[in-house]
Formats: C-alpha cells, structure tokens, sequence
C-alpha cells in the first residue's frame, strides 16, 4: 500500500467528523510519515497500524468524549446510560462509526441547507450569479481553497465520477442544467456520480478525498491547454482523461492509475506521482516534470515524449514519428523501458541505471533493462554511473 | 510489563516530555517507545485531548521545505503536570503500601 493510498483509506473511514478535523489528522500522518522517511509514492511499512485500526482508535477516543461531555451534562441519565452500555460497549463503538459516518455523509451533502446538494445555488442561478458567489459562500472558505483543484478551460461535457464528496462549479454558463443528474443513491461504494453539460466553465473540486474522477472534453475552443491544478496530496484512485483537442496540464497529483487519451494536444505532467501511465497521444507531446511514475506504456503517433522526472518499474514506450527523451531514475530502484521509436531521436539519461541494451549484454544488474528499437533516427544514452 | 498504561498516564507522560522542549508529532512517539510499544494510533487522540484542554499549543516551523508542527506545553499544561505528579504520587504511595514485602512498612 502506498503511502498515499493509506492516507486516502484513513480518511475515507474519517468521512463522520469535521473537515477541519479530518484535514488536522491526514497533516498529522503525512507529518509523521516523512519524519519517519516514507516519500510520496513509497510503501507503508508492514509494522504500520492499518489506516481502518488508526480511524477506528479516533473515533472510539471521540466518542468517549462525548460520553464524558453527556455525563457532564446529565449526571444521572448518563449513569443509566453508562449501565446498559457497559455490557455491549465493543459493539456499541462499531455502531457509533457507522452512525457517525452516516451522520456526515448526510451533512456533507446537504451544506447550505440543500436537501441533497452541495452546490449553493440552483444550476440555473449558476449562470446568472457567476464571478460573485466566491466570496459570499462560506462553506468555500481559504481553508477549503487550499484542499481545491482547479479545471480551467472550456468544456463541452465534463463527466464526474466521485466516490466521496462533491465539487463546485464556477462561472458556469450552463446549456442544458437538466443533464446534472445526481445518483442520489448510496451504493456499497458509496459511489454518487454528476453529469453536466457545461459550454465555458471552471471546475473545482471540493476537496483531496476523491478517489475517482474522470473528464471527457470536447471542446469548441480547442487553443488553450485546460490545467488541473491539485493541492499537495491529492489522491486519485483511477484517472481517466479523455481529450479530443487541446491540451491537459496536471500538477501535483498523486494517482495509483491514470489512463490518458489525447487526439490533438499534449499532456504535461507536473510534480505528480503516478502508479501507472497509459497514455495514448495521437499528436501532440507528453511532457513529464519533476514527476515518478512507477511503470507506463506511452504511445505518441506523431510529437515528442520528454521526461526529466523520475522514471521507475517498467515502461512500454512507443513513437512513431518524433522523438523521446528521458531522464531516468536516479536512484537505484529498478528501471526497465522497452523503447520503440520508428522515426525520430530517442535519447537517455541516468546515472546509475544499469542496463541491458537488446539483444547485447552491458555489465548489469538483471532488474535494469532497456529495449530500444529505432526504425528511423538516432538513439543517444548516457549513462554517467 | 504486566501494566498497561491508561489515557490518563499517557496525557501525564506526554505533558512531562513537552516540559523538557518542544516536539513534533514522530519525535515524541519515538520518545514514548523507548519505553513503551506504543502503535501509531495512540499519540494523536492525545494530542488532541490536551489541545482542546489548552494543556498544549502548537505552532508550525519550516522543515527541509515543508512545515512541521510542534507542539508546546502551556501554563494551563503545566498546571495539570503538577496535578498529575501530586496524583501519581498518591497512586504509587496506596500502590506500594498495599503490596509492601512482609515485616516493611510502606
């Protein structure tokens, strides 16, 4: 388990107290996990408390305090209470975890006094109240600004899957408001999904408890790069980008798996840390920044791949025309990258990478490995170990 | 040991390492299992209890690029130390009375 997908799954079980608590407890064990040298991406220890072990350890000191709090209160009624508790407290705490989480899932969903929405405003006064419900809506405060990502762009049709929570929708003019259709249904994964058809819009999401989203673009203005800004420790289970024409920029993203689709465009990755990659770029460029990514496959038909972040695990990579370029892992953790390249550059930093060249033995340890086929062009490496 | 250590004594221990200095969140776990196997779901209950009863305040301070919390004992803090030592003093004194050897008076 990753240290990421520990803190989501700690929070996730958190979901019955308040965000500001939450967000006090995920600091906390972040904290406590770079103190103790776990780097973003890294795996929990095995001697580590289970994230549901930590959760339920909170949850049963709060509810005693709010036992003491109802004793105080009420010394004799709290007397009896305590009496018939007493026998069945174990099954009591598993209960008031449930309750708790039912509790604020309700709440969750009903800021502002909608009955089953968090939005603070009806869709169709979306449009009209755009630019001037920033600052008036005070479940949107500074502190919640931090915990947002931010989608900037024009969208035809945004999909949204969300397991947990909601997200806002700012400046939106909103063609058909009848295609927002909230699932308003708890299922056993607590999966609640939006739909809206948006012709210029900005996206923010709520908070760094998503596990699942996804985006389609078609959009009419297709020039400007849309961004996806996510706060530090955002974590996504499973992404999927879908993107017709222009480009996507994402930052600080945390992601066990994304899959990324690009007709026209590129998709510039930043300061992120992915599990796994699939991207499938037709033209356009991939561009990887300061980022670990665990294992891809990249296919680019025509552009370039470039990556001066920190390449790890395994890596399929494919380009048909245009070249690739590729700073790898610095450290010595193992690296393999099948690089297919029919015309264009292909070209290779690392330092300590041990490697095996196709089909010829370099001195190696046997977890690096390196396939490289190159129809057309040139193929430079350097290895500076 | 054969004794378990209740919530009370862990506010007490955890008072008594922020008298010395102030801590972060690792440090004072890693203080705590120099003596006792303590899990990584103990300490923050406690440190909770103790903020919301103002025995302790915290304060962030830049740490390799990124900030870190440390927690300080307050006056209130300090207060319920005293209280807690009067308390263990007491505690131990019955303790050590009642299973005294034969022919010692406690």
């Amino acid at each position: 388990m990753t240290r990421e997908y520990f803190l989501y799954l700690l929070t996730k079980e958190l979901m019955g107290l308040e965000a500001e608590e939450r967000d006090d407890i995920y600091r906390y064990y972040l904290e406590y996990f770079e103190d103790r040298g776990i780097s973003a991406g890294a795996a929990v220890p095995p001697d580590m408390d289970t994230p549901e072990a930590i959760a339920a350890e909170i949850l049963r000191d709060r509810q005693n305090e709010q036992k003491k709090e109802a004793e105080a209160r009420d010394g004799a009624k709290a007397d009896a209470a305590e009496d018939e508790a007493c026998g069945t407290s174990e099954k009591k705490a598993d209960e008031g975890a449930d309750f708790v989480s039912e509790e604020a899932r309700r709440a969750y969903f009903s800021q502002g006094g909608e009955p089953n929405f968090i939005f603070g405003e009806a869709p169709g006064q979306a449009a009209d109240e755009s630019g001037e419900d920033d600052d008036d809506d005070d479940d949107f405060d500074d502190d919640i600004h931090e915990h947002c990502g931010v989608i900037d762009g024009d969208f035809d049709r945004i999909n949204v899957d969300l397991s947990l929570g909601g997200f806002r929708i700012e400046m939106a003019q909103i063609e058909k408001p009848e295609l927002l259709k909230p699932l308003d249904k708890w299922g056993e994964e607590l999966d609640y999904q939006l739909r809206w058809k948006i012709k210029k819009g900005r996206l923010k999401i709520r908070d760094k408890y998503r596990s699942d989203i996804r985006i389609t673009r078609n959009a009419k203005s297709y020039f400007k790069p849309a961004t996806l800004r996510l706060p530090y420790g955002f974590f996504l289970k499973h992404a999927k980008l879908d993107l017709a024409m222009g480009g996507l920029e994402i930052r600080g993203l945390n992601c066990e798996f994304m899959k990324a689709e690009c007709a026209l465009g590129s998709l510039r990755i930043q300061d992120s840390h992915l599990g796994y990659l699939d991207a499938e770029l037709a033209m356009g460029s991939l561009d990887i920044i300061r980022s670990e990514i665990d294992g891809s496959k990249m296919d680019v038909m025509m552009g370039s791949i470039k990556g001066n972040g920190v390449l790890k695990g395994k890596h399929k990579i494919a380009s048909n025309m245009g070249s690739v370029k590729l700073n790898l892992d610095q450290s010595k953790r193992q690296t393999e990258v099948r690089a297919d390249v029919s015309m264009g550059s292909f070209k290779i930093d690392g330092s300590k990478v041990n490697s095996k060249i196709y089909g010829r033995d370099i001195p190696a340890k046997p977890e690096a490995e390196l396939y490289i086929q190159v129809s057309c062009g040139s193929i430079n490496l350097n290895f500076n170990g | 040991m054969a004794f378990t250590v209740n919530a009370e004594m862990l506010d007490f221990c955890v008072l008594g390492i922020l008298q010395r200095q102030d801590e972060y969140g690792y440090s004072i776990t890693q203080k705590f299992r120099e003596h006792f196997d303590i899990s990584e779901s103990t300490l923050y209950p406690v440190l909770r209890r103790l903020r919301k009863a103002d025995c302790l305040a915290t304060y962030d301070r830049q740490y390799q690029g990124r900030n870190r919390r440390y927690y300080k004992i307050t006056d209130e803090g300090l207060r319920q130390l005293e209280r807690y030592r009067g308390d263990w003093e007491k505690h131990k004194t019955i303790i050590d009375g009642m299973t005294a050897e034969k022919g010692k008076n406690a």
